[in-house]
């Protein structure tokens, strides 16, 4: 019975997202180990490591992570007390990073280092400060926040393949890159310029997009008036002329007709206007005039 | 009975055959190397995993060693570039056993190993970085930058005393950050500060700028708009009116003297307002008819 039981003992479960390996007498037995039920020897005979190779593993780095808001203020950054690193330019940035990975060698992955976490830790630390150290802060923090981002990966990766952990980097994600906290408000003062003066530009365009078009419907109208007054100015004179020719044709049909009768019309329109017409005699001392016409017996 | 006795004996046959096996053997696991000591002199390390045998305890010993790397951060300390400024360079180390016979008999233990280490490590790490000048650790210039070149001399400079000394092997020295003794930070965040409040007010001045420009372009364009507009008008209107004297004088030049009675006429019309008062002599048409019939008689 007891023997029966030391024997199942050697029986394990290898779950779907492990594979297993197998120490025989502490020697490590080629066969890598798939899901599901494994047949092993009994411990001391065999040791069975089940690995987990098909997890998405993940670590957070925080060791670099701005101080929370509302902490008191400071204005010096000490070494271990406040995680930091500098950019190319001196300045001094915080981080926080979240990584993801899988284990692609479950062998090297146990038998590579016993600290993997930590190590693979220290190896992204390196490789961002690395990139961050020949970064400018306006770079970093904004254009190339994601080439930092990528080279990082690319860093730690070369770093992890190099010390044979087999592991690989799915994804290294930024949870969190700032300036140094105490001037934090000096680089977000920055951002409202920038902003500013963007508003100021935009308002420019839209005052130039409404200007514009004023204008040019202005010249437009002023072009089509004069050219309006250009038309009529020489229909109004070919008119002129037309009339003139007809009336010099009727006064060399009949000159003394045609002046008389033009002359009477001027006359009639003239007359009425005059306040008064005073006529003077031929002899002199007599003077009639519209009023005394009334009197005249 | 004669049953019994014998199951007695199996049972202590087995229990002595464990016991046996317990002592008399060992294993040496895949991520180990193993030293036998007998009465404390090495005289065997066995780097191939699987099951030996022994003499028990206290004629042979099993030393075992982990030889997959080991990994630390070396101890805080300011270093000094050959520019003379002061920096904080935390390294880590990546290590393990190559040598497990000399290991033993050096450093005996990772604790030990690892301050050993560390000021072998530290002290290479002052000595590189007064090589090198402050620009090299930071620059934005990326060519500048040397932290892998100076992770590699570090590791030069160590490697070679490790393994003979230590049986160590230096597998890599990472620089994990970089920073700055804490007197020298107020000065850097000032600096920082300063930096911003400049940029802050050239984008400021630029945006006015711009718009500024943009403002002066749009009017100075409005302007030329109109006057361009307003020239084409005149030009027009002096076009139009040579073309019309061109037309009048086609005309009136068939009969001059008419034209003038004409115009005459019409300046007629014009000239005489509301208050105009008229003299006239009592011969003008048609007032002469004032004058009655007899005059006219006698003009006759």
């Amino acid at each position: 019975m007891l023997v029966l039981l030391y024997l199942a003992s050697g029986v394990h479960r290898v779950a779907p997202n492990e594979s297993a390996l197998v120490l025989r007498f502490g020697k490590l037995q080629p066969q890598v180990h798939t899901p599901g039920l494994l047949f092993a020897w009994p411990p001391p005979v065999d040791e069975v490591i089940r690995v987990p190779v098909r997890s998405a593993l993940e670590i957070l780095l925080d060791d670099w992570g701005a101080p929370p808001e509302g902490s008191p203020a400071v204005t010096t950054m000490h070494p271990v007390r406040d995680g930091y690193t500098l950019t190319g330019d001196a300045n001094v940035v915080h981080a926080r990073l979240s990584v993801r990975y899988q284990i692609v060698d479950p062998v090297a992955a146990v038998f590579a280092t016993q600290q993997r976490e930590a190590l693979s830790e220290a190896v992204l630390y390196q490789s961002l400060a690395r990139v961050l150290a020949r970064t400018s802060v306006d770079a970093a923090l904004t254009t190339d926040r994601d080439l930092v981002r990528q080279e990082t990966q690319r860093l730690a990766q070369q770093e992890l393949d190099r010390l044979g952990l087999g592991l690989q980097l799915a994804a290294v994600e930024f949870r969190e890159l700032l300036p140094a906290r105490p001037v934090l408000p000096a680089f977000q003062e920055v951002v409202s310029a920038q902003v500013e003066a963007r508003v100021l530009s935009q308002q420019a365009e839209s005052y130039r997009a409404e200007t514009l078009p004023g204008a040019q419907a202005e010249a437009y109208r002023v072009r089509q008036e004069a050219m309006a007054d250009q038309h009529d100015r020489i229909a109004r004179a070919k008119g002129e002329a037309q009339s003139f020719k007809v009336l010099l044709a009727e006064s060399r049909q009949s000159p003394a007709v045609t002046r008389a009768r033009l002359w009477a019309e001027t006359w009639e329109v003239v007359a009425p206007k005059l306040q008064t017409t005073t006529v003077l005699p031929d002899t002199p001392g007599q003077l009639w005039l519209p009023a005394a016409t009334g009197d005249r017996p | 009975m004669k049953q019994r006795v014998l199951m007695r004996v199996t049972a202590v046959a087995v229990v002595v055959l464990i016991l046996a096996a317990a002592t008399f053997s060992y294993q040496v696991r895949q991520n180990e190397h193993v030293v036998l000591t007998r009465f404390g002199k090495p005289i065997r390390v066995l780097a191939e995993p699987g099951l030996y045998g022994k003499w028990p305890w206290p004629v042979e010993m099993v030393n075992r060693f982990d030889v997959r790397l080991d990994f630390f951060e070396t101890r805080l300390a300011e270093a000094l570039t050959r520019d003379k400024r002061n920096v904080i360079v935390p390294v880590f180390v990546t290590w393990r056993i190559a040598d497990p016979l000399r290991f033993l008999e050096s450093l005996g233990s990772v604790p030990n190993a690892r301050a050993k280490i560390d000021s072998l490590v530290t002290s290479a790490k002052n000595t590189t970085l007064g090589n090198y000048d402050y620009h090299q650790l930071v620059s934005t210039n990326r060519d500048d930058v040397k932290l892998d070149e100076i992770e590699e001399r570090i590791v030069t400079l160590v490697a070679a005393q490790a393994q003979e000394d230590f049986g160590v092997e230096i597998a890599q020295v990472g620089i994990k950050r970089l920073a700055l003794p804490e007197a020298n930070t107020e000065f850097v965040l000032t600096r920082m500060r300063a930096e911003r409040e400049q940029f802050a007010a050239k984008f400021r001045a630029e945006g006015r700028q711009a718009a500024d420009e943009i403002r002066a372009r749009t009017d100075a364009e409005r302007t030329v708009l109109l006057a361009e507009a307003q020239q084409f008008a005149e030009e027009t209107r002096g076009q139009a009116e040579a073309d019309a004297a061109r037309i009048y004088a086609t005309a009136h030049s068939q009969d001059p003297e008419f034209y003038r009675f004409l115009r005459e006429l019409e300046a007629l019309r014009n000239v005489v307002g509301d208050n105009t008062t008229l003299v006239l002599d009592g011969k003008t048409p048609p007032f002469h008819h004032l004058l009655g019939p007899e005059r006219e008689r006698d003009e006759r």
